[in-house]
C-alpha cells in the first residue's frame, strides 16, 4: 500500500496534475471567499469540463477545489463578517470580533493552519481507518443521527451572547423559516399557502446570503453609516509556533469531529463546525468568551469544517457512498469516464482511490502555502473603498442565490431575507441560534420521524441503540449541568471558606 | 435628458422595451420554418451529478448536434420535480424550453405538489428505461418474488425504505397493490442513495432500486438482489429471476421522457422526436447506456401517448390508496 500510495504521489505531482491542483486550489480559495458563491458551484459549474479528461487530472482539479472552497470561507469570515460558505458560520461569529480588535491577520492565520491541520488529520483518517470507519458510520440509522445533532441543539443553545430569550426567539424563527416546502414524510405541500414556487422551501444558501452579506451590505450602505475598516496590518503577520501549538487539544477534538461528521452521508461541513464549536465552548474554562472574539472558536470551526472534506471522501472510496453533496460530482466525474465508484473500487481501479488520497493531501499543502502567502495580497484588497466593494459582492450574491438551483425566487428569497436581517439587527436578536437552528431542523425533524416511523412510534427506542443512547445520555447531561454546576460551585466555596 | 419631455421619453421607453417583442411577433412565422435557430433549455428537476442529470446530459449532446442548436441543460430541483416541470409548464410552447424527467412528474402531480399535473405538457419522446428491482442485505433470507410476498403478507413486518411520494416509494405500492393484507413498515429514508446506504447499515430490511443502482453492491457480494420487475431479465443481472417468472406478473420501470410545454407546434415535436430517435439509434450512445444498465426504449407519438395515460392512471390509483 506504501508503494502504491508512494506512486500516486510521484503521479499527481507531476507538473500537469500538479498544475491542476494548484489551479483548483486556487479557484476554490476565490469562489469560498466570495460570499454568494461556493464549493458545490464552482464544482458543479467545472464539472461538465472534465467530461472526457484522464479521471486522474479531473480528481486533481476538483478535489483541489473542494479543499480550497472550505477553506476560503475563512477569509471573508474574518474581513467582511459575511461566513463564505455556510460552513463557515461559526467561523465568523469570532473571527469578526477578533477582527474589530485589530486582530485579523491572526484570525485568518490561525483559520489557516487550523484548515490545513484538520484537512491533514482527516487524510490520514483516510488512509489509515477508512473501511472500519464506514462500517461503523453505516450502522447509523435515523435514531443516532437525531441523537447526535439533538446534542448539537443543546451543545450551542447557550450559544448567544446576552439575553437568553432573545436567543430563544430567533433560534425559533429559525425552525418556522426551515419548515415550508414538501413535508419530508408525507411528501404533502406545508406552509406554502398554496404558492408553487414555496414547494422548494426556502433554499439555505439563499437565505444565508441574505441574512449574512445583504443585510451587512445594506447596513454599510446605508446613508450616514460608517463602514466598518478592518485593516491588515503587515507587521503582525508572523504567528509564532506556540501560539498555535497551546490549542492542540481544541486542534485534534476538532479534527476527530471533523472526520466524523464528514465520513456520515448527508452531514455537512456546517453540522462539522457547529459541533466542534459546541463542544469546544462546553469544554471550555471561559465559555462566555466564544462569540466575542476568542481563537478557540475559530480554530474549532476551520479544523472541523476541513476535516470533514477528508471524512466525506472515506465512504466515497470504501463503499461508493456520497459522504457529501460534492461527492455527488466526483463520483459523476468518474463515472462518466466508465469508472464505478462502489464497493470494488480499491480492487477495479486503485489508481483512483490512491489518486484520492495523494491530491487531497497536496491540495491541503497547496492551500496552507496558497493563503499563508496571499495574506498580504489581502490586506490591499480591504483597502478597496466599499463604494466598490459593495456592488461587486452583492452582484455574486445574486448570482450565488440564483446558481444554487436556477431559481430566480431564490433571489427574492435573499433579498426578503437581506431585510428580515436588519430586522434581527434593529430587535438586537443574534443571528447565531438564528442559522444554527435553520441548518439544524430540518436533519433533526427528518430523523426523528423516521426514527419513530422504524421503531413504531417507541420514543424508548433512542435508549435502546447503544449509540443514540449514549448522545442522549450526554445531551441530558449537557443541559442539566449549567443547572446545577453554578450550585455546586457555591456549595463548595461555601464549605471551603466554612 | 431634460431638453425632452416627459411623455416623450416614457413613449420612447417603451418603444424601446417593445421593440424585441415586435421582432419576435415578425420573426414568429419564419421560424416556424426554420427550427430551432436559438439554444434550447432543457430544464432537468433533479440533481445535478444525479442519474437522471447524467441521463440528459448524455443525450442532450449528440442531440444538439443533429438538431443544429446547442441545448443547455439547466438543473432545477425543489418539490419533488413540481417545481422545474411547472416551470417548463409555464414557459412559451415555442420547442425552446424542454423537460427531462421520469416518473417523477407523474407520482409529484399525483400526490398534489404539481398542481398543473402531466396534462400541461406535451410528451416528445421516452427514450430508455431502467429495471426496478428490490434487493436485500447478502445475509438475508429473502432470495426470490415468492419470499418478499411471503414476507410482507406475514407478521415479521419488514422495514421497506422509501422517499415519500418518490419512485420507489410508488414502485413499492406498485408491487402490493395486490396483496390483500399487506403489513410492512414504510421507513423514509430518501432516494436510491440513501436507500442503498440505510440497507447496508442494517436500518431497512429491502430497498427498491433500479439496476444501475444495485450493480456494484450485488458485485460485491454487499447485498442480493432479489428479483427484477420486467417482462425479461435485464440483461445486467442475468441471473435474476423475473417475478413474472415466480408467478406474479408485475412490471416497474423508470423511464426517461422528454417533454416540451402543451400546445408546442407539432412540427417542432416531430423535428425534436426525430433528432432524438436519431441520437437512440446511435451504436455509440446504445453501447454508453448499456453499459450503464439503463436500455434503449424509444416511443413516440401515439403509442408514447398511451403508455403515459397508462401508466399516469396507475400511478393515480396508487396515490389513491395513500392519501
Amino acid at each position: 500500500m506504501i508503494g502504491e500510495l508512494a506512486a500516486s504521489f510521484a503521479t499527481m505531482l507531476a507538473p500537469y496534475p500538479f498544475a491542476l491542483i494548484v489551479l483548483g486550489t486556487v479557484l476554490g480559495i476565490v469562489a469560498g471567499a466570495i460570499p454568494g458563491l461556493n464549493g458545490g458551484m464552482l464544482i458543479a459549474l467545472s464539472l461538465p469540463l472534465t467530461f472526457g479528461w484522464n479521471p486522474l487530472d479531473a480528481i486533481a482539479l476538483l478535489v483541489g477545489m473542494y479543499v480550497g472552497s472550505i477553506s476560503g470561507g475563512l477569509i471573508s469570515a474574518s474581513l467582511l463578517n459575511i461566513p463564505g460558505s455556510p460552513s463557515n458560520l461559526m467561523t465568523t461569529l469570532d473571527a469578526m470580533p477578533m477582527a474589530r480588535r485589530g486582530e485579523a491577520a491572526r484570525a485568518l492565520q490561525l483559520g489557516i493552519i487550523a484548515s490545513f491541520f484538520g484537512g491533514v488529520v482527516s487524510w490520514m483518517a483516510l488512509v489509515l481507518l477508512a473501511p472500519p470507519l464506514v462500517a461503523f458510520a453505516l450502522t447509523f440509522g435515523p435514531h443516532e443521527y437525531f441523537a447526535i445533532i439533538f446534542s448539537a441543539l443543546v451543545l450551542i443553545s447557550s450559544l448567544s451572547e446576552g439575553s437568553m430569550t432573545r436567543g430563544l426567539i430567533a433560534a425559533m424563527l429559525g425552525v418556522l423559516v426551515a419548515l415550508p416546502g414538501l413535508d419530508p414524510v408525507t411528501a404533502q405541500p406545508r406552509l406554502t399557502f398554496g404558492f408553487d414556487r414555496m414547494l422548494g422551501g426556502f433554499d439555505l444558501l439563499a437565505v444565508l446570503i441574505g441574512v449574512f452579506a445583504v443585510s451587512q451590505l445594506l447596513a454599510d450602505a446605508a446613508p450616514g453609516a460608517k463602514a466598518e475598516v478592518i485593516r491588515l496590518q503587515s507587521s503582525r503577520l508572523v504567528l509564532s509556533l506556540g501560539a498555535v501549538t497551546r490549542h492542540w487539544v481544541n486542534l485534534i477534538r476538532s479534527a476527530l469531529i471533523g472526520t466524523w461528521v464528514g465520513i456520515l452521508p448527508g452531514v455537512g461541513g456546517s453540522i462539522g463546525s457547529i459541533l466542534a464549536y459546541g463542544a469546544a465552548k462546553t469544554l471550555s474554562k471561559t465559555p462566555e468568551r466564544y462569540g466575542t472574539g476568542c481563537e478557540e472558536g475559530v480554530i474549532a470551526s476551520e479544523t472541523a469544517n476541513n476535516a470533514t472534506v477528508g471524512g466525506a471522501i472515506i465512504p466515497m472510496v470504501t463503499m461508493g457512498i456520497p459522504g457529501s453533496i460534492i461527492d455527488v460530482f466526483l463520483i459523476a466525474a468518474l463515472t462518466i469516464n466508465n469508472i464505478r465508484v462502489g464497493p470494488l473500487l480499491l480492487q477495479d481501479n486503485p489508481e483512483i482511490v490512491y489518486g484520492f488520497m495523494s491530491t487531497l493531501l497536496v491540495a491541503n499543502v497547496v492551500m496552507l502555502i496558497v493563503m499563508l502567502v496571499s495574506l498580504r495580497g489581502l490586506a490591499r484588497l480591504m483597502t478597496v473603498p466599499k463604494t466598490y466593494l459593495i456592488p461587486i459582492i452583492l452582484l455574486f450574491c445574486v448570482i450565488g442565490a440564483y446558481a444554487g438551483n436556477n431559481r430566480v425566487f431564490d433571489v427574492w428569497v435573499m433579498f426578503a431575507f437581506g431585510l428580515f436581517g436588519i430586522l434581527f439587527r434593529v430587535m438586537r436578536l443574534p443571528i447565531g441560534p438564528f442559522v444554527i437552528a435553520l441548518v439544524l431542523t430540518p436533519l433533526a425533524e427528518f430523523n426523528l420521524r423516521a426514527a419513530l416511523i422504524s421503531a413504531d412510534g417507541s420514543w424508548l427506542s433512542f435508549l435502546q441503540r447503544p449509540v443514540s443512547a449514549v448522545f442522549v445520555v450526554i445531551a441530558g447531561l449537557l443541559f442539566v449541568m449549567p443547572l446545577v454546576l453554578p450550585w455546586v460551585r457555591r456549595h463548595s466555596n461555601r464549605s471551603a471558606v466554612e | 435628458m431634460t431638453l425632452i419631455p416627459t411623455k416623450t421619453r416614457r413613449a420612447m421607453i417603451r418603444a424601446i422595451l417593445a421593440a424585441p417583442l415586435g421582432l419576435a411577433a415578425l420573426t414568429g412565422p419564419a421560424l416556424a420554418q426554420a427550427y430551432p435557430e436559438e439554444p434550447i433549455r432543457l430544464v432537468v428537476p433533479h440533481g445535478a451529478g444525479g442519474g437522471t442529470d447524467v441521463f440528459s446530459r448524455l443525450i442532450a449532446a449528440p442531440t444538439a448536434e443533429t438538431l443544429g442548436a446547442s441545448i443547455a441543460v439547466v438543473n432545477v430541483t425543489g418539490g419533488g420535480t413540481a417545481i422545474g416541470a411547472q416551470e417548463v409548464a409555464r414557459s412559451d410552447p415555442d420547442g425552446y424550453t424542454l423537460l427531462s424527467t421520469h416518473v417523477a412528474l407523474l407520482t409529484s402531480s399525483a400526490m398534489g405538489a404539481n398542481q398543473m399535473g402531466p396534462d400541461s405538457l406535451t410528451p416528445i419522446a421516452q427514450l430508455a428505461s431502467e429495471t426496478q428491482v428490490i434487493a436485500v442485505r447478502a445475509d438475508s433470507p429473502m432470495a426470490s418474488a415468492g419470499d418478499f410476498f411471503d414476507a410482507v403478507a406475514d407478521d415479521s413486518r419488514p422495514k421497506l425504505g422509501i422517499s415519500a411520494g418518490a419512485g420507489n416509494h410508488f414502485a413499492f405500492l406498485q408491487m402490493l397493490m395486490n396483496v390483500p393484507d399487506y403489513d410492512v413498515n414504510f421507513v423514509p429514508v430518501g432516494g436510491g442513495g440513501p436507500s442503498m446506504t440505510a440497507l447496508l447499515g442494517g436500518n431497512i430490511d429491502v430497498g427498491t432500486f433500479t439496476v444501475s443502482e444495485v450493480l456494484d453492491q450485488v458485485a460485491a457480494g454487499e447485498v442480493r438482489a432479489v428479483t427484477v420487475f420486467a417482462a425479461e431479465r435485464d440483461p445486467a443481472l442475468p441471473d435474476v429471476a423475473t417475478a413474472t417468472e415466480a408467478g406474479f406478473p408485475i412490471e416497474i420501470g423508470l423511464d426517461y421522457v422528454w417533454y416540451a410545454p402543451k400546445d408546442t407546434p407539432t412540427d417542432r415535436i416531430a423535428t425534436l422526436a426525430d433528432a432524438l430517435e436519431t441520437t437512440m439509434a446511435d451504436e455509440t450512445i446504445r453501447t454508453t447506456l448499456t453499459e450503464r444498465a439503463i436500455l434503449p426504449n424509444f416511443l413516440r407519438g401515439d403509442a408514447l401517448e398511451a403508455t403515459l395515460a397508462e401508466r399516469w392512471e396507475t400511478i393515480q390509483s396508487v396515490a389513491a390508496s395513500i392519501r
